[in-house]
């Protein structure tokens, strides 16, 4: 890959100034910002405004929607893939579309459908009124809408690289008279785990930081259903920007930690791919 | 524990992979399955180790030891199959590797820690890997991963051995040390087997029987030295070896190929009836002078003496190409040269009419 | 979803994976989006016209639309710099930079719009350099091209990386010893190869751009006729109840979406369908 031809360095140069610029400004830039306007108002206020009531309920409302989400999902996507990628069947890419849809609808569009599904005027409506079950402008809508959002991202990691794993071991599993559960604990498990975990991560930060969808649904009650990310929109409206960019903060953090993951498992994929790629050993030990 | 398959057929959507197949393999039996790609035989293996189903039919069966097994699924069948490509856990050393299908087994019916350990031992000693048990399969050759493969089938005790293109994937040198090692161990375990190659040499020198398949269908089953040497039918005749091919027509119950007027034996066919004549190029000879046996006159082409055989080019009057395979001896008596005149004659062949085989 | 009847598995699990599987995306996404549909067969014309006529959904579909291509181009010029440097020029860092381009991707879009707000306002690092140059881009239409630029940017670059890391270097060896220039190579070897892979880092990071809310609301300012995106004001007849001029806007935004994708994945299927002849 570093096969650097003699000629002029200049290029080089030029696009390694262009990245560094514009990932500085467009990254860089607004990463310290989040820190450094977190703590305008020094360490104490910093603390009052994460420990506040509204702000912690809005914290652990935040994990409550990833704590759902990224199990359930885990779950679907697991499902998903074993049945897409194991069998064949008429439909399958089809489904294989379907389960890329929530990716194409704005977030926003994706909220109001559930207003449309469940709300006081929806079809289930009345149904749920009369059960006296609220869903819509209340924390069972912050969780479906979520759910919504970050369903694909499993599913999407998992199929392509249990298609390219093929079903060889497990067939091979099955023929030495495992049963189908202990086949997927001991065989397709541990070949997808890091492409699971990847997948998680994803799943995680998209569930904590979604914005539109939530916003939506929400019905924006302070304390009571208002996710990290409506936190910080209600304060930064409010002109109590320290407060906002400290709430953010946390959830800048979040991001970073999953960037490092994200990398190491991206890392350990790649290896992965490459040692089941590789040529077999160089031939020894013959049978005389 | 014998094998047998009766009136298997199956379909994948318009694809017809078999067409209503029976064999029998008997106990100790070392078999291969021979065919060009898509002739069904993989398809015939999977089908006894129940990794595929065959199309429901009123009379389709398969036994193993004359039981019915087509409710048994493959992990109960005890049939030790070994993938083509290995499918080796990746995840797992070569101990645990050949360890799962024991480890995997009801608690109650579990051989305990030692037991284990004692048959991988054992089998890794077998295989001639003691020293590798630790190892990952992406740290083993193509050879020794084969080996692997066959150990971790081994370790279920299976009642049949069956392997999908056993040397497929390896380079020509280890295919021979492989098969002769494949051949020693069959000989020691004598656990029935039936493996699946597209090789004829391969199945010529390994098996007891060799099952020629095609389209779907068993063209012939017989010993190597039956299915070489009196195939009875085109396609077998064809595909195991070389062959040169006449085209004639039947006149008053002989079949005539040029100077060659060869006696129908079993019953004339049609006066007129195309038929062809089929001969092993070790089974022409070259003659300068006529020694009263029909022979028919030709140019030799081009000449190729380094081998084990003499490998002679010869154009016919019509045309036609004509390979011969001469010992060196022969051909040092003869020292025929390229361009020159000489005369073939016919020993051994075989003659295919639009409706039986001479 | 007609099963092939009699059709035996070999592994098990499929009733059960493939039941799941469906239901699960029925009750979560499919059930939701025929309601949408059948809501938006039922409004009377009059609706759509009603809000087609609308000079402030106009704008808005023109920011929108206009915003998200304009943010999409930016992010194809900029991503191929950044993926071409992150794969061709090793530098102190690059791993960091790397793992740093996926940030728009992993930080939640309200704080990416708090941040970019406060940065590009009049008042903040950048903003308080660009205003003297008479260059205004928070609470302007360049405020939304600048949001949508960043949060497509990951988009880009993670597809055009693996391209550029497949490009076979024989190829601009070969060019270079038969004495092409530099820019020669780019434009009739490297380029060509790299369009489909342009294409896609494209319509990705488009796509995201026309559903995108939360680093915009910030930046925008949301003016009527001026800064407002179609998502805000969706939001809008949300908090009015509105729900018939909420379909209207949310079906005809999805047409327009999926028509422009559906076009791009045409564009590129004739790409590769052309390479394909060409082997």
């Amino acid at each position: 890959m570093l096969h650097k031809p003699k000629t002029a360095r200049w290029p080089g140069y030029c696009c390694i100034f262009i990245t560094i610029a514009f990932l500085t400004l467009f990254l860089a830039l607004p990463l310290t910002i989040v820190f450094t306007e977190a703590f305008r108002g020094g360490i104490a206020a910093y603390i009052a405004a994460i420990t506040e009531p509204d702000a912690r309920a809005a914290i652990f409302l935040t994990l409550l929607a990833s704590a759902v989400s990224v199990p359930m999902n885990v779950l679907f996507g697991l499902a998903a893939a074993w049945a897409l990628t194991k069998f064949e069947f008429r439909g399958k890419s089809l489904l294989l579309t379907l389960i890329d849809l929530p990716f194409a609808i704005p977030p926003v569009i994706a909220g109001f459908l559930f207003i449309l599904f469940l709300g006081t005027n929806g079809v289930f409506g009345p149904w749920l009124q009369s059960a006296d079950i609220k869903i819509i402008f209340a924390v069972p809508g912050i969780l479906i809408a979520t759910l919504f959002i970050t369903f694909p991202f499993v599913a999407r990691e998992l199929i392509p690289l249990m298609q390219e794993q093929g079903q060889d071991e497990e067939q091979a599993a099955i023929s030495l008279g495992a049963s189908g559960l202990k086949t997927f604990w001991h065989i397709t498990l541990p070949n997808i785990k890091w492409a699971l975990l990847y997948g998680a991560i994803l799943c995680n930060a998209r569930a904590m930081g979604e914005f539109g969808a939530v916003s939506v649904v929400s019905g924006h009650i302070r304390g009571a259903t208002t996710t990290m990310p409506l936190h910080i929109e209600i304060l930064y409206n409010e002109y109590n920007f320290a407060a906002a960019f400290a709430v953010a903060s946390l959830l800048t953090l979040l991001a970073l930690v999953t960037l490092v993951i994200k990398s190491a498992l991206e890392w350990r994929l790649k290896r992965e791919k490459r040692l089941s790629a590789e040529e077999p050993a160089a031939e020894e030990g013959v049978i005389p | 524990m014998s094998i047998e398959v009766q009136n298997i057929s199956k379909s994948f959507g318009r694809f017809k992979a078999l067409r209503d197949v029976s064999l029998r393999v008997d106990s100790g039996e070392l078999v291969a399955l021979l065919g060009p790609s898509g002739s069904g035989k993989t398809t015939l293996l999977r089908i006894i180790a129940g990794l595929d189903a065959p199309d429901p039919g009123p009379n389709a069966r398969v036994l193993l030891s004359d039981e019915d097994v087509a409710d048994r699924s493959a992990g109960s069948r005890r049939v030790g199959f070994v993938f083509q490509h290995y499918a080796l856990f990746r995840h797992m050393t070569v101990f645990e590797n050949i360890a799962f299908g024991m480890r995997v087994r009801p608690r109650a019916e579990r051989p305990d820690k030692a037991a284990i350990r004692e048959k991988v031992t054992q089998l890794l000693r077998l295989i001639q890997l003691e020293n590798l048990g630790s190892r990952y399969p992406s740290q083993l050759s193509g050879g020794q991963r084969q080996r692997v493969a066959l150990a971790r089938a081994l370790a279920i005790e299976p009642r049949v051995l069956l392997l999908d293109e056993p040397f497929g994937a390896l380079d020509a040198r280890v295919r021979q040390d492989l098969r002769k090692w494949l051949r020693r161990l069959h000989e020691e375990i004598h656990v029935t087997s039936v493996f699946v190659t597209h090789d004829q040499e391969e199945a010529l020198e390994l098996a007891n029987r060799v099952v020629v398949m095609n389209e779907g269908r068993i063209e012939q089953i017989g010993t190597p030295d039956e299915v070489f040497h009196q195939p009875t039918t085109e396609f077998v005749m064809k595909f195991l070896g070389n062959v040169n091919l006449f085209h004639g027509r039947v006149e008053s119950g002989k079949a005539v190929f040029g100077p060659w007027r060869i006696q129908a034996s079993g019953g004339a066919s049609k006066e007129g009836a195309p038929a062809r004549l089929f001969v092993r190029p070790h089974d022409l000879d070259i003659l300068r002078e006529s020694d009263g046996s029909p022979v028919a006159p030709a140019v030799v082409r081009r000449i190729q003496s380094a081998g084990p055989h003499v490998k002679v080019e010869l154009e016919m009057q019509t045309g036609e190409t004509l390979l011969v395979e001469l010992t060196h001896e022969r051909h040092k008596i003869l020292q025929p040269e390229v361009g020159e005149q000489v005369l073939v004659s016919l020993r051994n062949v075989r003659i295919f009419t639009e409706d039986y085989a001479i | 979803m007609a099963l092939r009847h009699r059709r035996q598995h070999f592994l098990p699990g499929f009733g059960l994976t493939l039941g799941y599987t469906v239901l699960y995306l029925s009750l979560l996404v499919l059930f939701p989006v025929a309601v949408l549909g059948f809501k938006a067969l039922s409004l009377d014309a009059s609706v759509y016209l009603n809000v087609l006529t609308d000079p402030r959904t106009l704008a808005a579909f023109k920011l929108t639309f206009g915003a998200a291509f304009a943010g999409a181009f930016l992010n194809l010029v900029f991503g191929f710099v950044v993926a071409w440097t992150l794969v061709r020029y090793p530098f102190p860092g690059r791993r960091v930079v790397d793992a740093l381009v996926d940030l728009p991707f992993a930080l939640p879009t309200a704080v990416s719009g708090i941040a970019l707000t406060t940065l590009f306002a009049r008042t903040g690092l950048v903003g308080r350099i660009l205003e003297p140059l008479g260059i205004q881009i928070a609470f302007a239409p360049a405020g939304v091209v600048v949001a949508l630029t960043f949060i497509g940017l990951p988009f880009a670059v993670r597809t055009l990386q693996p391209a550029i890391e497949d490009l076979d270097p024989e190829y601009e060896e070969a060019a270079l010893s038969l004495g092409a220039s530099r820019l020669r190579i780019f434009i009739s070897v490297i380029f060509p190869s790299l369009k489909p892979a342009m294409l896609t880092g494209f319509a990705l990071s488009l796509a995201r751009a026309l559903g995108e809310y939360g680093s915009v609301v910030f930046i925008s300012g949301n003016m009527p006729l001026r800064t407002e995106i179609i998502s805000l004001l969706i939001m809008g007849k949300l908090e009015q109840f509105d729900y018939a001029g909420a379909t209207a806007l949310a079906t005809l935004t999805l047409l327009l979406s999926f028509l422009i994708l559906l076009a791009i994945n045409i564009v590129q299927w004739r790409f590769s369908h052309k390479a394909r002849q060409a082997d």
